[in-house]
């Protein structure tokens, strides 16, 4: 029987071709005209089998599903308990308010799944990074496959407008990349013939043949979506108190609904069963902690999507949490506050000599150095020094550069060289950082001073965190105290650490956790490359420039996927923003669910409108939770 | 060997949880995860299972929740 009923339905949705959204749809209307049909008419068996017809069309299925689960030994089931309500109120002879529990939950049922749908898909085109298809050249034809078909080394094609597959490095042709979607960075790269190019990028410009570096697994674009996605599974405190709470939340209602059905009419004189099982039957309906399993986590995942989209990539919800309590944020200076790449930051010439001519001769004499000082000195000259000119160059280990430009004999080196050679020298300020002094014919010409310049977004990181509360600010650093002070004072940080190895950025990390016992958390940032240990010892590790290394993203608790430090302002904003909409999802369901307890308790409230406002809730409570993807 | 299929017409938590005990319930199964927030589903299986783990994943599915549609991966 139960197999016949089956198959009948089965082939009926099939010939129908109805989805289950639409099959409910078909049953809310057939049922509500059937239950409207049952109001208007005022005899007494036809109403009542019309009320029973809407049931049946109402409730069969839920019913159905009860039953089955019941069978596998399910008792506190959604289904289960909606049955209970609306055979009970039947039973008492509350023919309309049986009917109409059902109606109101099938509809709570489709709306719920019309607003978890949406929001899966809002989420989903937050992260829209995803290839559809690969165009590989294979035997001499362009043919269209899979990403997940691409072997490593293979030769993509990449139309303009096209998404990248795989992370490659371009062959041929060049064009610009549109990485907003990976770095939430709006400005399209150029890339060229040797250029790497990232997986979920867009090729905004001109044809590119590129060649595949990784599978598409271990590509970018796959790397990033599957971070996200397992983001839920490291649960934020409030998401692990709605997991608690729902555990017990149906039992303890389904007890207090049997209690509450039972003991009045024993104890109380003149209190009737079936008053009292009304009342009780109030109680099951709202038996589903739907409201909060729902959007509490889709709170948190919805803040974590709008994060990835400005190019912040949060591991868990707990770091979420964590950055909403951050009160010490400690810096790494170099790659992080600084952009890690030397550059000339001033000349200064002797009295007769152009900066012009101070910087040409310096960079012709170390024209044949590879150190990072002449590559700086080459790039301030703008053009690749002319070899011809420069002749005997010398390296003086540890000090500098001696050779011979344009018949001249050039030495370009720290203050040691100068003093090996007896050339008097004015000498730089304390805090100039890494100076190089020159001389021509061993007369003193001038000093060029080389830093490593801060990011344009540094200060405005600094500012940024300050007036979001943050209290601390600390910067940490290997290299020398008045580096590190000229930085700092650039950034108005107050509190630095110099000449740091790194095991001590740990212990300082440490010193700096202890000191701090309340419940402010520290956030440190580093450029993800040599500091996995003070990553992991912070309460949140933030990695930043994670785009395509993958070092960083195995590291850190949050990966900014640019350079940019400003950005952990606005991943700070986004947290608070997550904590207070999920801090409001669970007061504001708690409270309804508690009037509504009360008020059916008390008899004042109906089992329809119960139902009325505990989808209500829901709903609200999901549409709320929205709100976090939303930038700010 | 891992697959993930996709699953349309997960509404709630609890479904989801439904779901993941059924396909865990098959034979040569070694792990199950449903991702309610992401409509995910993951199986890891042996070797062996390969070549019915498709049809036995859809009616798993499909007899814990029958307004679930698996998808393909």
């Amino acid at each position: 029987m139960d197999r016949a009923v089956k198959t009948t339905v089965g082939k009926l949705s099939e010939r129908i071709r109805l989805s289950p959204k639409q099959w409910r749809l078909a049953q809310i209307v057939a049922g509500g005209a059937l239950y409207a049909a049952a109001i208007l008419i005022d005899a007494g068996a036809a109403k009542l089998s019309l009320y029973i017809a809407a049931l049946a069309v109402l409730g069969g299925n839920i019913i159905y599903k009860a039953l089955r689960g019941v069978l596998s030994g399910e008792l506190f089931d959604e289904n289960f308990l909606m049955s209970i309500a609306a055979i009970g109120a039947f039973a008492i002879g509350e023919h309309s308010e049986g009917v109409a529990v059902m109606l109101f939950y099938q509809v709570g049922e489709l709306c719920q799944s019309w607003a978890v749908d949406r929001s899966r898909r809002s989420i989903a085109a937050l992260m829209d990074i995803r290839p559809d298809y690969a165009n590989v050249k294979r035997g001499g034809l362009i043919v269209q496959v899979d990403p997940s078909e691409v072997e490593a080394g293979e030769l993509i094609v990449i139309k303009p407008g096209e998404r990248v597959p795989i992370d490659a490095v371009v062959v041929e042709g060049s064009s610009m990349v549109d990485t907003v979607a990976l770095t939430g960075e709006s400005v399209p790269r150029e890339v060229a013939v040797g250029d790497t190019i990232l997986s979920g990028s867009i090729n905004a410009g001109g044809l590119l043949v590129a060649r595949t570096e990784k599978l598409f697994g271990e590509s970018t674009a796959s790397r990033i979506l599957e971070l996200v996605e397992n983001s839920s599974e490291k649960k934020s405190r409030p998401e692990r108190f709605i997991t608690k709470f729902a555990r017990w939340y149906t039992p303890v209602i389904v007890l207090l609904a049997a209690l509450i059905a039972t003991l009045p009419p024993l104890f109380i004189p003149g209190a009737g069963f079936s008053e009292w099982i009304y009342r009780a039957l109030t109680f099951l309906v709202i038996s589903c902690p739907c409201a909060l399993v729902i959007s509490v986590p889709l709170s948190f995942f919805g803040g974590i999507g709008g994060a990835s989209r400005a190019g912040i990539l949060v591991k868990g919800g707990n770091y979420l949490e964590a950055l909403a309590k951050a009160e010490t944020v400690v810096f790494d200076k170099t790659g992080t506050l600084t952009r890690g790449v030397f550059e000339v930051e001033k000349i200064v010439p002797a009295a007769g000599v152009t900066e012009r001519e101070l910087l040409d001769y310096a960079a012709h004499a170390e024209a044949y150095s590879t150190h990072p000082i002449s590559q700086s000195l080459r790039k301030a000259l703008g053009r690749e020094p002319d070899s011809a000119r420069v002749s005997e160059a010398r390296e003086v280990p540890g000090c500098g550069v001696v050779a011979v430009v344009d018949g001249k004999s050039v030495a370009v080196g720290n203050a040691k060289l100068m003093a090996q050679l007896g050339i008097e020298h004015d000498p730089a300020p304390d805090n100039a950082g890494t100076v190089v002094y020159a001389a021509l014919d061993g007369r003193f010409v001038g000093y060029i001073q080389i830093g490593d310049t801060v990011k344009a977004d540094s200060a405005a990181a600094v500012t940024g965190l300050r007036k979001s509360g943050v209290k601390d600010i600390v910067m940490l650093t290997g290299d020398a105290e008045p580096v590190a002070k000229k930085v700092a004072a650039q950034l108005g940080i107050e509190n630095v650490r110099a000449g740091l190895l790194p095991e001590e950025k740990v212990s300082a990390v440490e010193e700096l956790i202890c000191k701090n016992p309340r419940s402010g958390k520290l956030v440190f940032v580093g450029d993800g490359i040599n500091d996995a240990p003070v990553l992991a010892r912070a309460d949140v590790g933030v990695a930043m420039g994670g785009l395509g290394s993958d070092a960083a993203i195995e590291a850190a608790d949050v990966v900014i996927m640019n350079d940019e430090p400003s950005k952990l302002v606005s991943a700070i904003k986004i947290s608070r923003k997550t904590m207070r909409v999920a801090k409001q999802n669970i007061a504001f369901s708690l409270c309804v669910k508690f009037a509504i307890l009360l008020l059916g308790a008390l008899g004042l409230a109906s089992m329809w409108a119960a139902v009325f406002a505990d989808v209500g809730v829901t709903l609200i409570a999901i549409f709320n939770s929205l709100r976090t993807m939303k930038l700010i | 060997m891992t697959k993930t299929y996709k699953l349309e017409g997960l509404d709630c938590p609890v479904c989801a949880s439904k779901v993941e005990r059924a396909v865990k319930a098959i034979d040569g199964v070694a792990a199950a995860k449903v991702n309610f927030l992401t409509g995910k589903l993951t199986v890891e299986y042996s070797d062996d299972a390969a070549g019915i783990i498709q049809d036995a994943v859809k009616s798993a599915v499909k007899k814990a929740n029958p307004s679930v549609v698996v998808k393909g991966s």
